[in-house]
């Protein structure tokens, strides 16, 4: 069989499109593409899909957050202007964490969105 | 001889249809068409509601804060309410969409969508009322700490302030979240519509979605890492609405047990308000094939649940007070229940303990009109709890001299219909623009929807 461009098929089950995408990888074919209405379970490991780098994003971003929420309130609190209220240490730990935490979840959430796009706009074939 | 092993039937989430493409249209037609004179009738209703709520933050504004009932010792009274009220159900949508995808909950898929959609809208509410309580609402961006000229910064150790980082997370986050739900939803929109306005519409806002595997892989990535740190996000933000109470030390307020509390009374009163949106919308969208009579009943569940452990708390407090030996704590609480809002306590009592507990039966469980009574009656139920906690902790203070009643004045009331109106206009306002029920997950709990039947097993 001879094609220029490429080749487009139609299935009508999940099973047969899982059976179909493993058999194409294996044959080697890097650049094919399923699509489908909705993720279909085991299709990932019969065309194996390598698995996604958003996580490493999400992590990293979420501690950076987070130390840049801590970090914030120390410089606000301790180093830019010091003021007494109610006694309290100027870097009073416990009542940062609050926002600390919300501050690592903003940018978790900010990372993982921002970099989910690139991903989905990936085009896999040239 | 053994006896022949019996299994229970999975309910199928998915009733009566059994191609794909009908899913796509029973959700995606309504979209299409003018909508009808009911919704226009009950459009009219609750913008009119929205139109008065903000005439009377108006005339807040020109007059002041006096117009309202608050007084000196009940300093914060139907604004603090309202604002926890509406926090409150904001978290049933983020519940819903995180806790239960995380849990492998598959009727999840078929309420998630409305639900997040009213998390939303609900944050929205709850955010007008603590600015429109600041009396000076144009210093507002005070919150935020912005470098000014005063050279001074916001104070990090107060609860009030955590409530402004913890507000503001969670609407983003939820806003993310539910939009990260609608991108395949919304290229199944772009793809079948025919109105060149909308194809614009639908495809920027779908953002190039294209559907192919290698996309999904890393939509559901994303997608179960948004429901990961939604999940302590969510028990985070009423934790820390609590703090705004338990770090005082008011009697009735200075209580450990204020953030779970809290926390159950949020998941219980946006389950009720979720139920009564759904019976909404299925009823005049006709979607009584995908939010099943099964679906209900795990939503009853769940409600009976949380109503339990509200009706413990309630409990423990009165424990609490008896056993602290604390005489201030043991008058706040006696007097809550026998003093002048006695009442509000009782109307507390009957509708978030005692209601519920008709769902121990199925046949209560699954009928419509009752879980529908039941929702309301617990939707009040939880307006009055934060009701009790706030005005009858304040207006019996330390000092008998500056004990006050509270009464609410019409522009109160009036704020409160208006962020009603507000909640029930966005929500009419969704359901006609944006596709009420996830089309690709619904697609995904079809029976036969995966090669080796894995609805079943999880």
């Amino acid at each position: 069989m001879t094609f220029k461009k490429g080749l487009a098929a139609n299935f009508t089950s999940p099973q047969e499109l899982v059976r179909a995408a493993r058999q194409v990888h294996k044959l080697g074919i890097k650049h094919f593409d399923v699509f489908t209405p909705y993720p279909i379970h085991g299709l990932d490991e019969a065309m194996e899909i390598k698995n996604s780098h958003i996580p490493w994003f999400s992590l990293v971003f979420g501690l950076l957050g987070a130390g840049a929420g801590l970090y914030f309130q120390w410089w606000t609190s301790v180093a830019d202007w010091t003021l007494n209220i109610g006694g309290k240490p100027h870097f009073s730990l416990p009542a940062f964490i609050p926002v600390t935490f919300e501050c690592g979840i903003l940018f978790c959430a900010f990372a993982s969105f921002q970099n989910t796009n690139p991903f989905l706009k990936k085009i896999p074939m040239r | 001889m053994s006896a022949p092993v019996e299994t229970l039937k999975r309910p199928e989430l998915v009733l009566g249809i059994k191609d794909r493409k009908t899913i796509t249209e029973i959700i995606a037609k309504p979209l299409d068409r003018i909508p009808s004179k009911s919704w226009f009738l009950t459009f009219a209703l609750t913008a009119s509601l929205m139109t008065l709520g903000f005439l009377c933050i108006g005339w807040t504004f020109y007059k002041g804060i006096g117009v309202w009932g608050n007084n000196n010792p009940v300093g914060w009274a139907f604004d603090i309410t309202n604002f926890v009220f509406w926090i409150g159900i904001g978290h049933a949508g983020t519940l819903i969409s995180a806790i239960l995808f995380l849990f492998r909950q598959r009727w999840r898929t078929a309420i998630n969508r409305a639900a997040e959609a009213m998390t939303i809208f609900a944050v929205i509410c709850a955010g007008i009322f603590p600015l429109i309580h600041l009396g000076r609402p144009w210093f507002a961006y005070w919150l935020f700490p912005l470098p000014n000229e005063m050279k001074i910064w916001v104070n990090f150790r107060s609860p009030l302030l955590w409530d402004v980082f913890a507000v503001s997370t969670y609407f983003m986050v939820s806003l993310l979240f539910w939009y990260m739900g609608l991108i395949p939803d919304l290229a199944t929109l772009r793809d079948r519509t025919t109105h060149p306005l909308k194809k614009v519409a639908y495809s920027i806002l779908s953002l190039g979605w294209r559907s192919s595997q290698r996309c999904w892989k890393q939509y559901e990535t994303a997608y179960l890492i948004f429901a990961a740190i939604s999940t302590p996000l969510v028990l985070s933000v009423h934790s820390i609405v609590s703090f705004d109470f338990a770090t005082s030390i008011i009697p009735g307020w200075h209580t450990t047990i204020f953030p779970p509390y809290f926390v159950a009374g949020a998941i219980f009163g946006g389950f009720a308000m979720v139920m009564i949106l759904l019976l909404f919308t299925r009823t005049f969208f006709k979607l009584e094939d995908l939010i099943t009579l099964t679906h209900l009943e795990n939503m009853n569940k769940v409600l009976l649940t949380a109503g339990m452990l509200v009706g413990y708390a309630y409990l423990v407090e009165f424990f609490t007070a008896w056993y602290s030996a604390n005489s201030y704590e043991l008058f706040a609480f006696t007097n809550r229940a026998t003093g002048p809002y006695g009442w509000a306590y009782w109307i507390m009592i009957f509708c978030n303990v005692l209601s519920p507990q008709l769902f121990w039966f199925k046949r209560f469980r699954t009928s419509i009109p009752v879980m529908f009574i039941v929702s309301i009656l617990v939707t009040i139920g939880m307006w009055f709890e934060r009701f009790v906690i706030i005005v009858t902790s304040l207006h019996r203070d330390f000092l008998p001299s500056s004990w006050d009643m509270y009464t609410p004045t019409i522009f109160d009331i009036g704020i409160f219909l208006g962020s009603l109106g507000l909640f029930f206009t966005l929500y009419l306002i969704f359901v006609r623009v944006l596709p009420a029920v996830s089309i690709s997950e619904i697609k995904g709990v079809m029976h036969g929807a995966h090669p080796k039947g894995e609805v079943d097993d999880i």
